[in-house]
């Protein structure tokens, strides 16, 4: 029964949420599940928090720190599990121009923005980002999301947001044309709610309501009227969805938004190319969508799961490209 | 038409390799592995070129290993190609993750000049670069990540959420052996990251540190022959519940369950060696050291 118990343990690998608290070059560890609401007090402008797989209470998130998870997805390969933030929290951005940087995480909860300048999220899964209220001027502005997938953006405030490799599977403004609320999507896959203004897509995939105003579009996909209302420039448009992605069953509320690939069709990924060359949507362009984080090599471990009778514990550490 | 070349003399000079041994190269550009070419050589060093005609002028990442009897890991490096037609030499600059403060600066003449990472944590990173001939040009920027090598990084290690414990040292091969002496038997958690130029995700394992091996004889356990060659036997006053064999790594290799004192178990197929064997009794348990001929 030890030797059953053990091993059951050791593959619930990262069964104690740990937190690590980088500052210069001090470290702190927190553990539990409010791990990450105490590395965060204890945080200054600028420091690293590091966080294990496994699932954190949320906290508002008011600093501008370098947060960092082990994926927003289970990594079979790696017998990795993810690093998630559950339940509602604010965030806001009192250090600029100092930034908050994300990777690797899964927030499982809505974030509600009171003014962030310039964050960047990378690798991450977000069920919902929005504005924090009408009243407030404090939006965002600036941000970048690199290889992430969002549920719902809510993007009312939202200035100059940047989608590199992303999907994005709702995209709605609540205020109909903001003038500010200029969104520039490469290489991603976007569903507009509603009819976009100020959209400026390139090698991308989009689907919903059209583009208007002085939205632009170089090299992209859609089907419908999608851009019969803005500029487009060697765009491509097909009858349906279907007739795009590879394994897409035609009923768009059966996707899993967390994890649905969306793989080009090969006769489209093969003929339909953006300005660089490489297919369109997430898989092409300078930085292909992955789920790895990039900010250290992952790495494959192997732990013993005894002791050998000297008194020593094997460990196997296989470090894995970031790349991949 | 001009030939852009790549010169990969630099790249192998690190690497040691002994001399006179026929290798061959494999290399290919931005992550690309279908398209990678191969380049055979023999001694230390390969001065060669590649040729990057097919190109087009941007940020690009280099990829290669080196294969005798064995294989090198994969290493990267990071090029930038410009076209230097109408110029005999063009100036540059770049920077970092909107960094301008800190702007580099240089001067290429045959289209390709690398560019000096090792300043970066790694982590996805941009970079923006303009050229100038007359003047300069728009500046472009690029995503790219930094990686790590394994022989660069350290680990931390420490038991039951207790960092008095920590031990540390070179990850080196990927093999590290921790002292557990001063542990108790029984479950133990061990947690872990690894240190380079920034640190790794924690990570906390759970083991068993039951294996120290109960040398006494006198006990109500005999276990023979020992030295054994084919078959175990075991005996003992009270009826023995299970038998695990592990080898000296930990890794059990054997489970048997019994419902009497006595118990006999084929090792024939074990490889010869020196294995521990922990027997269960309703009431105790105990390790004895077997040696397996």
């Amino acid at each position: 029964m030890a030797l059953l118990c053990a091993t059951m343990l050791v593959f619930a690998q990262n069964s104690t949420q740990t937190a690590l608290l980088q500052h210069g070059d001090e470290t702190t560890t927190f553990y539990g599940a409010d791990a990450f609401i105490n590395a965060l007090a204890a945080a200054s402008t600028g420091d690293i928090i590091t966080l294990s797989s496994g699932t954190f209470n949320a906290g508002d998130l008011g600093k501008a720190i370098t947060l960092r998870g082990v994926g927003c997805v289970s990594d079979d390969e790696l017998n990795m599990l993810p690093t998630i933030i559950a339940g509602d929290f604010q965030t806001w951005n009192s250090n600029a121009p100092a930034v908050l940087t994300v990777e690797g995480i899964f927030f499982d909860g809505v974030i509600t923005v009171n003014g962030q300048h310039a964050p960047v999220f990378i690798r991450c899964n977000i069920n919902e980002i929005k504005w924090g209220s009408e009243g407030s001027s404090a939006g965002m502005n600036d941000a970048e999301f690199i290889n992430c997938r969002i549920r719902w953006f809510r993007e009312d405030n939202f200035h100059n947001t940047t989608f590199r490799n992303c999907v994005v599977w709702d995209c709605r403004s609540e205020i109909a044309n903001q003038p500010n609320n200029t969104i520039q999507i490469y290489n991603s896959y976007i569903w507009l709610n509603s009819g976009q203004y100020n959209l400026s897509a390139y090698n991308s995939i989009i689907g919903g309501g059209g583009m208007y105003g002085n939205s632009v579009a170089y090299n992209c996909i859609s089907w419908g009227s999608m851009f019969d209302g803005c500029s487009h420039h060697n765009c491509w448009v097909f009858d349906q969805m279907l007739d795009v992605f590879e394994f897409f069953n035609g009923n768009y509320n059966a996707l899993v938004w967390e994890t649905e690939p969306l793989i080009l069709r090969g006769d489209v990924a093969a003929q339909y190319h953006g300005l660089d060359g490489t297919e369109v949507g997430i898989y092409g362009g300078n930085m292909p969508y992955s789920t790895r984080p990039t900010y250290m090599t992952t790495y494959r471990t192997t732990v013993g799961q005894h002791s050998t009778p000297d008194g020593k514990l094997n460990i196997h550490i296989e470090v894995i490209d970031g790349n991949k | 038409m001009k030939q852009y070349v790549l010169t990969i003399f630099s790249l192998l000079l690190c690497l040691g390799l002994s001399a006179q041994t026929t290798r061959t190269c494999r290399y290919w550009f931005d992550g690309n592995f279908g398209q990678s070419a191969t380049k055979t050589f023999s001694g230390d060093t390969w001065d060669g070129e590649i040729d990057v005609s097919q190109l087009p002028d941007g940020i690009h990442t280099f990829h290669y290993y080196l294969t005798d009897s064995t294989s090198t890991p994969v290493y990267g490096t990071l090029f930038h190609k410009v076209s230097t037609v109408g110029a005999s030499s063009l100036e540059y600059r770049y920077w970092f993750d909107n960094n301008d403060n800190e702007m580099h600066h240089g001067s290429v003449s045959n289209g390709i000049f690398q560019i000096d990472v090792s300043s970066l944590t790694t982590g996805m990173h941009t970079i923006h670069l303009t050229v100038k001939d007359e003047n300069y040009s728009a500046t472009r920027g690029y995503l790219f990540i930094k990686t790590e090598s394994l022989s660069d990084l350290a680990y931390h290690c420490w038991f039951d959420n207790d960092e008095n414990t920590e031990q540390t040292g070179a990850v080196g091969n990927g093999n590290i052996l921790l002292d557990v002496t001063s542990l108790e038997n029984g479950d133990h958690t061990v947690s872990m990251y690894l240190k380079g130029s920034t640190i790794s995700a924690p990570q906390t394992y759970v083991f068993l540190n039951n294996l120290a091996v109960d040398e006494n004889e006198s006990g109500s356990l005999v276990v023979y022959p020992n030295p054994a060659k084919d078959r175990l036997t075991i005996e003992s006053e009270e009826i023995i519940r299970q038998c695990e064999i592990y080898d000296l790594a930990g890794q059990l290799v054997k489970t048997l369950e019994n419902d009497s004192e006595r118990m006999e178990i084929s090792i024939e197929a074990l490889p010869a060696g020196t294995y521990l064997v922990k027997l269960v009794t309703d009431s105790f348990a105990q390790t004895r050291r077997l040696i397996k001929k």
